[in-house]
């Protein structure tokens, strides 16, 4: 009989952590998102790859509900996290992402201190304020920038590199305690060493958090993730392990994406 | 259809173009090393020895264009397919170049003796080497799963005629003691065939693994290609 912590630890794998179901998003009349069905595991990284305007941030940004500032915005179908759909009219959006944590193209610090960076979100959502001290460096050691700041947590952020900054957007989206991290193509703004970096500790977080990027980088995704979404003119086309989706995909659409065909 | 970027596409040419070429100077060698030993004609066998160094070279040359692709351009799916096994076909056709030099060796050696006996078997084994080649270039060229498949069906048969000769010239070592350096080089010769025949199967292979993402090799008598 296997143990109880075993047990738990299939039940996550096996259960979606996030899932939609048949979601669809319009702008005005215009549909960016047509029906998409796709399911989200815990300690599995997840990249959504397609063309520009394929509807790809579309769909991750409504996961957290991150679309409930554009006007004339429509939602169809349902996000379910960990069974709730966070569409409910009793839910809040605020609570919904404190769950579901997001990371910007651009990274986007607060002209504040590193240290008030990190603990902004726990403090708002009233957070003990002596743990704080300890819920920081949890957070920068989880994001792998501990070593670097731990000498200046009182100097401004803004005084950062780029890639430690988008270390620190990270270190600022996982002190909230999220299960799911979004992530819209976090490493675009970023020279190649702070990619690795950033890509390496995609593969610690995971074992945390849920983790759904966007890239444009395919080679990033093929390295990354473990399962690949292929958008295309707002459905989506291919969903699969991404070992075989680059070497093998099933879909005409995905072969020619990837290999950059035309015409 | 065709990618976007123009000078991806004329690598790949580039790369599938220099692949043609050594698998079309296999293909005339093949056949003047079967006239050469028919004609039992050692000047000619030298002559083909010496074009092995351009298959080298060949070999060099799409490794480099291989590398350069996979360095610069990170392709995927079937592009990636079509690179990986570019660089295991060039190897089959160098290899192939090799089979060849030995075979011109015995036919030098060959040459300084009066004929065993009228060829009839070798030159069918030339001839049915040289379709699965053709076949397997073919295959190649053309993405056919019906050629390469056609080609790994050939193989069996290519395999029989090797033991039918061999057990005719085991007869003639038995019977007569002056036959034996010369049924040793045809028995040679017929193991050199042979194995340009199963490296025209591989081709056939990475042609399958290269249309299709499907591994095949060492999987057993290959029938038919799985859907």
């Amino acid at each position: 009989m296997p143990s109880r912590e075993a047990m738990i630890e299939q039940e996550l794998l096996v259960t979606p952590r996030i899932l939609t179901d048949r979601l669809t998003v319009k702008y005005g009349e215009k549909v960016a998102v047509k029906e998409v069905s796709l399911s989200f595991y815990q300690r599995k990284v997840a990249a959504l790859i397609g063309p520009s305007g394929c509807g790809k941030s579309t769909y991750l940004r409504s996961l957290n509900r991150m679309n409930d500032f554009i006007l004339n915005i429509s939602i169809e179908g349902k996000v379910l996290l960990d069974g709730q759909d966070i569409y409910e009219r009793k839910v809040d959006p605020v609570l919904v992402r404190r769950h579901i944590g997001m990371v910007f193209q651009k990274p986007n610090p607060f002209p504040k201190t590193i240290f008030e960076n990190v603990a902004w979100g726990p403090k708002r959502a009233k957070f003990p304020k002596k743990d704080l001290p300890q819920l920081v460096e949890d957070s920068l050691k989880q994001a792998a920038l501990w070593e670097e700041v731990k000498d200046r947590l009182n100097t401004s952020a803004l005084g950062l590199s780029g890639g430690q900054q988008q270390r620190l957007c990270i270190a600022r989206a996982i002190a909230m305690k999220p299960s799911v991290l979004l992530m819209d193509e976090p490493c675009s703004a970023l020279d190649p060493i702070a990619t690795s970096r950033i890509e390496d500790l995609i593969q610690e977080l995971k074992e945390k958090f849920t983790i759904i990027m966007v890239t444009h980088n395919m080679q990033q995704a093929a390295r990354v993730s473990d399962v690949t979404a292929f958008f295309l003119h707002g459905n989506l086309i291919e969903y699969g392990a991404t070992k075989e989706f680059f070497t093998r995909p099933q879909k005409i659409e995905t072969e020619n994406y990837l290999t950059g065909k035309f015409g | 259809m065709k990618h976007t970027s123009q000078q991806f596409e004329d690598d790949l040419t580039r790369l599938k173009d220099t692949l043609l070429l050594m698998g079309g100077m296999i293909e005339s060698m093949l056949q003047e090393t079967n006239q050469a030993l028919l004609d039992n004609d050692s000047a000619a066998a030298f002559k083909i020895i010496e074009r092995d160094k351009q298959l080298d070279q060949m070999e060099k040359k799409v490794d480099e264009l291989a590398i350069q692709i996979l360095a610069l351009r990170q392709p995927t799916a079937i592009d990636l397919r079509f690179v990986t096994a570019s660089m295991k076909i060039c190897t089959d056709l160098e290899r192939m170049g090799d089979s060849l030099v030995n075979i011109c060796e015995r036919i030098t050696e060959l040459a300084k003796f009066p004929p065993l006996k009228p060829y009839k078997d070798l030159p069918k084994m030339v001839k049915l080497t040289s379709v699965m080649i053709t076949k397997a270039l073919d295959a190649f060229v053309n993405q056919s799963l019906d050629l390469a498949s056609d080609v790994l069906k050939s193989d069996d048969e290519i395999d029989e005629l090797t033991s039918l000769i061999h057990r005719e010239l085991i007869e003639m070592m038995k019977n007569d003691s002056n036959a034996v350096e010369r049924a040793i080089k045809l028995m040679s010769i017929s193991k050199y065939l042979e194995r340009m025949a199963d490296h025209a199967t591989n081709i056939s292979e990475q042609v399958i693994f290269m249309v299709k993402g499907l591994d095949i090799r060492h999987s057993g008598p290959p029938k038919s290609i799985p859907d």
